[in-house]
């Protein structure tokens, strides 16, 4: 039940809180706490896994997403076992545990010792059985939301669905999606003698978090599950990959994100929840009054490339840089202009 | 404050001090001719009303010396007196208190005519109690809904509102605009006690927190009590909001109303049976689609709200001496956005009452209610579309003897049964969903009450009101009860046993003593100190983890692993009136300490929680403050002002059985605002059209703040948070105006009109209702203002009044 959302949207629909209004505002806080932040995971996918630790950053001062890095750390896998699994550092503050893959059966914890000689452990995690995606389909929409800025705007989204099989878990997963894109994008301006393609991946699912508690449904497939939206723009007028990676989570880490969901979704809506930090699975092994923040995953992966052909779908999308233009468009004239693109055709491409 | 007037020469000779048939309050009257000794002195005489000359029932006749009694289903009385002159107060719901001075010779007859308070109402206003109130009422924290000084307060959207009134009366609050409920003193919004007549209320609030459940029309008395609370009530820590309706006219038929922009109000009243049965009803009814339409946004013209209500009261005159009767409230909301969700609640509950007068010195009334409170919320989009709902039934049975024993001693007892059935939550799925149903078990409870209360006049100056009641409450079956290890904390994954409960056994049972007090001396009079004390026990919470109450929190009652709440309250005050009463001024003190306190862990889940115990903590709570009221309330132009400074605070001590708050150290809770200051003016022109001005500052209320962020896999710039209620959002003022015209028409004896164009928020003030935090990937973290209600709102509503 996404009350939160619910709530929110019928608060906005009583006729007089059409006159809400959201602004800017100057609140002073003042403090220079920071905390540790450890981000990682392994999977029971043979491949390099990394880890990266930090200092939270300061509200207020900057960019409050720049962290500091913290390098000259120890960081070792363990398993129950016993057995260990040392990282090898990176860069500054990135770690690699290089050619692993995590065993059924066994838990893992991460053991990470701070220059300072701080010891943190996380909660040892077993690894889940894994759940299969029978399906993927695509779904065009015009939808009507609240922007940043508190308007009302119609756009075209195009939503990714999935079904999933979860009777081979016992007992129901817990899943969590992560969504990359890459679209194909060929370039076309007035003379060109020879129009060439570039590949560019996007970030399809940043701030945004995809559950799931199959415990919660009737049988043993999960249908037509909303794991990815997007605006339906250029992007999709040629061809569209969506890497979807389907992780089976334990049901600690289905609360961490959870809790973060909720707390990057808090609108200060007439209802919302009072905030608090999401406490992860990482604590100081001599003090239990530090606690870091992030998590350190272990889970399961299911892996899967679906392309989106648009022919299928309903809404004709014109290619960015197809037809007369009067100006062309960035990334027309070279493609290699545009962020993260790469002229090399991935193994995988379809077309 | 002239009233109409009536008086009756008895056979015996009357010298009534004013020669004609007016009356005027706190005027000095003559009972008898020539004193005769040795004969006894019987004063007799009617109550009646000045609106229509019905008897006044119940109306209480009280001297300074000490001398009582009550007035009978006819408005009659008879009082021994003794050959001296008496000060006498008549007092009766919804009427205007009557101060008299009496001359006492000889028996005879004397009737008075007190002046209606309320049946005119258009508009209802807080002040504090009437300047006889002021000096005489012996409980401290009383404040008494006064329906003479209609126009002074805030009107939304032309409307006028209880709840809304009461927030202008020192020490009430609520969180915000649009929040439902009202908070006291620093307490929850479940900690007030809310009547209609014998109807409990669990959510008085109609669209979200905007208006009331309360049709203005039909209030004929209101009182709360902030501290010194009478030992008749209980159930909760904070205080008791008692809303008395009136009985329908016997004379003849009335209707009145009122058309405004967002809703509209009717009632109808009169008699069935001419004398002796009458009725009352009156509804409401909103209509703010219109609003809707001309939005741009088609999900949003395709949005609709509404609430409506009912409330119906017959009341029959048995006999001389017996009163029966019955009533009925019907209240619901219903709100859709789009086609993406909807939600609804509603109140029912029907009431049957008798009032039974025993003798000429006792009055008792038996209450028998039942009701529910029900609200569902509706999720209409996705693969997992949903109905949630969720209820409270009750049956509650009341019965209470007021008992004049002597002329100093009054006595007051009776018992309360209250019977709870809870249902927590029940999801079903909608068309095409996958999800799977589920229901909650219900909980069942039993409260029972026994109370006395004896109220002595000691002397002329000195008045004290004793009281003790007792509570039990019983948490039965059937039911099942989650077990956990005694010595660690309560998670779902540690619990060990699961014991079921048949029906009607035992799960939990609570008793306690509540003691009441409350003194009033007074000094001469234009000066008096009260005090005041009252434990209560509430057996009965409201699971709700947001800054304001929302309509679909659950009730949660005491259990094996809820204990009850209990509080100590102890207020002191000092009232003085100025200017021969012109003037009134208070400052009174309060201090509440309670014990189990609901609060929650950070990320609590409550909805369809099977194990909800898990989410909750238990601590204790503080609120202390002082509140200064200075009040012209005679003449065309009025005038009140107070300030509160009050502080209300929570510790969660962590233990090995709950995470604490904030390391076990004190916090301020939600409700903490430190500086409220209301000011209200009244101008009554002589063209018949009044001004209103209202203005109203409080503090920021306390809000948590993230200090830190980091990345979390895709998540950018999650936050950190400060301690629990750190900071506080910006501070809160308003300023209102309302200007209306008329009463007018050409025969006002028998139709009137008004028209009351107001102005709710002149100045366009964005009020906080709350501070978030956006996070923005590649930026600082932005603090972003919620304001509920940015704009300016004018509006009209047309009243009329067929007599």
């Amino acid at each position: 039940m996404r009350k939160k959302n619910i709530l929110y949207l019928l608060a906005i629909a009583f006729p007089f809180l059409l006159w809400t209004c959201v602004d800017e505002i100057k609140l002073n806080v003042d403090t220079e706490q920071r905390t540790l932040v450890v981000d990682g995971f392994v999977t029971d996918s043979l491949g390099d896994f990394q880890l990266k630790l930090s200092q939270s950053a300061v509200i207020g001062i900057g960019n409050d997403n720049i962290l500091d890095p913290v390098s000259n750390a120890t960081v070792q896998l363990m398993d129950t076992d016993g057995s260990t699994y040392p990282y090898t550092a990176l860069e500054d503050g990135v770690y690699q545990l290089s050619n692993f893959k995590a065993l059924r059966g066994k838990s893992y914890f991460i053991d990470i010792v701070l220059p300072d000689g701080n010891h943190y452990q996380s909660t040892p995690a077993a690894l889940r059985s894994s759940s299969s995606i029978e399906d993927v389909t695509f779904e065009v929409s015009e939808e009507t939301f609240r922007n940043n800025a508190g308007e009302f705007v119609t756009e075209n989204l195009i939503k990714a669905k999935i079904t999933t099989d979860v009777s081979q878990a016992d007992p129901p997963p817990f899943l969590r999606w992560r969504v990359f894109g890459e679209y194909q994008i060929q370039e076309g301006y007035p003379g060109a003698l020879a129009l060439r393609r570039c590949y560019v991946k996007v970030n399809l699912d940043l701030n945004d978090i995809r559950l799931f508690d199959a415990s919660q449904i009737n049988g043993d497939v999960l249908y037509e599950q909303v794991i990815a939206e997007a605006t339906y723009d250029f992007r999709f007028g040629e061809q569209f990959c969506l890497h979807i990676s389907q992780f089976s989570i334990s049901e600690e880490e289905f609360t961490y994100w959870n809790n973060i969901k909720e707390v990057i979704d808090i609108d200060g809506g007439l209802f919302d929840p009072p905030p608090g930090t999401v406490v992860g699975n990482i604590r100081n092994v001599d003090n239990p009054n530090d606690v870091a923040v992030g998590y350190f995953s272990v889970a399961s992966i299911f892996f899967q490339r679906k392309f989106v052909n648009s022919d299928d779908l309903d809404f004709f999308i014109r290619p960015k840089c197809a037809g007369f233009q009067r100006f062309t468009p960035f990334g027309c004239r070279d493609c290699l202009e545009i962020n993260g693109a790469v002229r090399e055709r991935p193994y995988y491409w379809e077309f | 404050m002239k009233a109409a007037a009536f008086t009756k020469l008895s056979f015996f000779l009357i010298l009534v001090v004013l020669s004609t048939n007016s009356i005027f309050s706190q005027e000095s009257y003559q009972l008898g001719g020539v004193p005769k000794p040795n004969e006894p002195i019987i004063w007799t005489g009617q109550i009646l009303s000045d609106e229509d000359q019905s008897p006044v029932i119940n109306a209480v006749l009280q001297s300074v010396g000490g001398v009582n009694a009550i007035t009978d289903l006819d408005g009659n009385f008879s009082i021994p007196l003794d050959q001296k002159t008496y000060r006498f107060t008549i007092s009766a719901l919804g009427f205007k208190d009557m101060e008299i001075q009496l001359n006492a010779r000889s028996s005879g007859n004397l009737s008075l005519t007190l002046t209606v308070e309320s049946v005119l109402i258009d508009e209802v206003i807080v002040s504090g109690a009437s300047e006889q109130d002021q000096i005489k009422e012996i409980t401290p924290g009383l404040q008494r809904l006064n329906a003479e000084q209609l126009e002074n307060q805030s009107k939304f959207f032309g409307e006028i509102d209880i709840l809304r009134s009461l927030q202008s009366i020192s020490g009430v609050n609520n969180t915000g605009e649009g929040a439902s409920g009202f908070n006291v003193r620093g307490g929850n919004t479940d900690q007030n006690l809310i009547l209609q007549d014998g109807h409990l209320i669990f959510n008085p609030s109609h669209a979200l927190g905007f208006f009331s459940l309360f049709h203005p029309d039909l209030v004929q008395y209101v009182d709360l009590y902030k501290g010194g609370i009478p030992a008749k009530y209980g159930g909760r820590l904070s205080s008791v909001l008692a809303v008395e309706t009136r009985d329908g006219s016997k004379e003849k038929f009335k209707l009145r109303g009122g058309i405004g922009m967002v809703s509209s109000r009717l009632s109808a009243e009169g008699p069935i049976i001419k004398d002796k049965v009458s009725f009352i009803v009156g509804s409401r009814y909103s209509y703010a689609d219109w609003i809707f339409n001309i939005a741009d946004n088609p999900q949003v013209q395709n949005s609709s709200a509404f609430f409506n209500d009912v409330t119906a009261k017959i009341n029959a005159r048995i006999s001389q001496t017996t009163n029966f009767g019955a009533s009925f409230l019907r209240s619901r909301d219903d709100f859709q956005l789009g086609e993406e969700a909807r939600f609804d609640y509603s109140t029912i509950s029907g009431e049957a009452y008798l009032k039974q007068l025993i003798g000429d010195k006792a009055n008792l009334t038996l209450r028998a209610n039942k009701g529910r409170y029900q609200s569902s919320l509706f999720d209409l989009k996705g693969n997992d579309q949903s109905k949630f709902t969720n209820a409270i039934d009750y049956l509650r049975g009341k019965v209470d003897v007021l008992y004049i024993i002597s002329d100093t001693y009054k006595l007051n007892i009776g018992a309360d049964v209250n019977i709870y059935e809870v249902s927590p939550g029940e999801i079903e799925p909608l068309e095409n969903s996958f999800i799977l149903p589920d229901i909650l078990g219900k909980e069942k409870g039993q409260e029972l009450a026994l109370y006395i209360e004896n109220q002595f006049n000691l002397s002329d100056n000195l008045e004290i009101s004793a009281g003790l009641r007792y509570t039990n409450f019983n948490n039965i079956g059937p039911n099942t009860v989650n077990i956990y290890p005694e010595d660690q904390i309560k998670t779902d994954r540690n619990i060990i046993n699961v014991q079921s409960f048949e029906d009607g056994a035992s799960i939990a049972s609570y008793s306690g003593f509540e003691p009441r007090a409350s003194v009033r001396y007074e000094l001469n009079e234009l000066n008096s100190i009260k005090l005041g004390y009252a434990k209560t026990y509430q057996y009965l919470a409201q699971i709700s983890n947001t800054a304001s109450a929302t309509p679909i929190d659950i009730w949660q009652l005491a259990n094996q692993h809820v204990a009850p709440q209990y509080s100590d309250n102890f207020s002191i005050g000092y009232f003085k009136n100025f200017g021969v009463k012109k003037y009134e001024s208070s400052v009174e003190a309060f201090y509440r300490k309670s014990v189990g306190i609901l609060d929650y862990k950070d990320f609590a889940k409550l909805l369809l929680n099977k194990h909800i115990e898990t989410e909750l903590v238990t601590g204790e709570g503080l609120a202390y403050g002082v509140e200064f009221n200075f009040r012209k309330q005679t003449g065309s132009f009025r005038w009140d002002a107070n300030y509160t400074f009050s502080s209300s605070t929570r510790n969660v001590q962590p233990t090995n059985t709950q995470v604490g708050i904030n390391r076990g150290e004190w916090y301020s809770s939600n409700y903490d605002i430190p500086h409220v200051f209301n000011l209200s003016v009244f101008k009554q022109f002589e063209n018949r059209t009044n001004l209103s001005v209202n203005f109203t500052y409080r503090s920021g209320r306390p809000t948590t703040a993230p200090v830190s962020s980091y990345n979390s896999d895709n998540v950018l710039s999650v936050p950190i948070y400060s301690d629990r209620n750190k900071f506080r959002v910006p501070d809160f003022h308003r300023l209102d105006v309302a200007y209306t015209i008329g009463p007018f028409g050409k025969n006002m004896d028998k139709f009137d009109q008004s028209i009351t164009l107001s102005v709710y928020n002149l100045y366009s003030r964005r009020n906080a209702y709350s501070v978030y935090f956006r996070q923005n990937p590649f930026d600082s973290v932005k603090a972003i203002r919620v304001a509920t209600l940015g704009s300016i709102f004018p509006s009209i509503t047309y009243n009329f009044n067929l007599k």
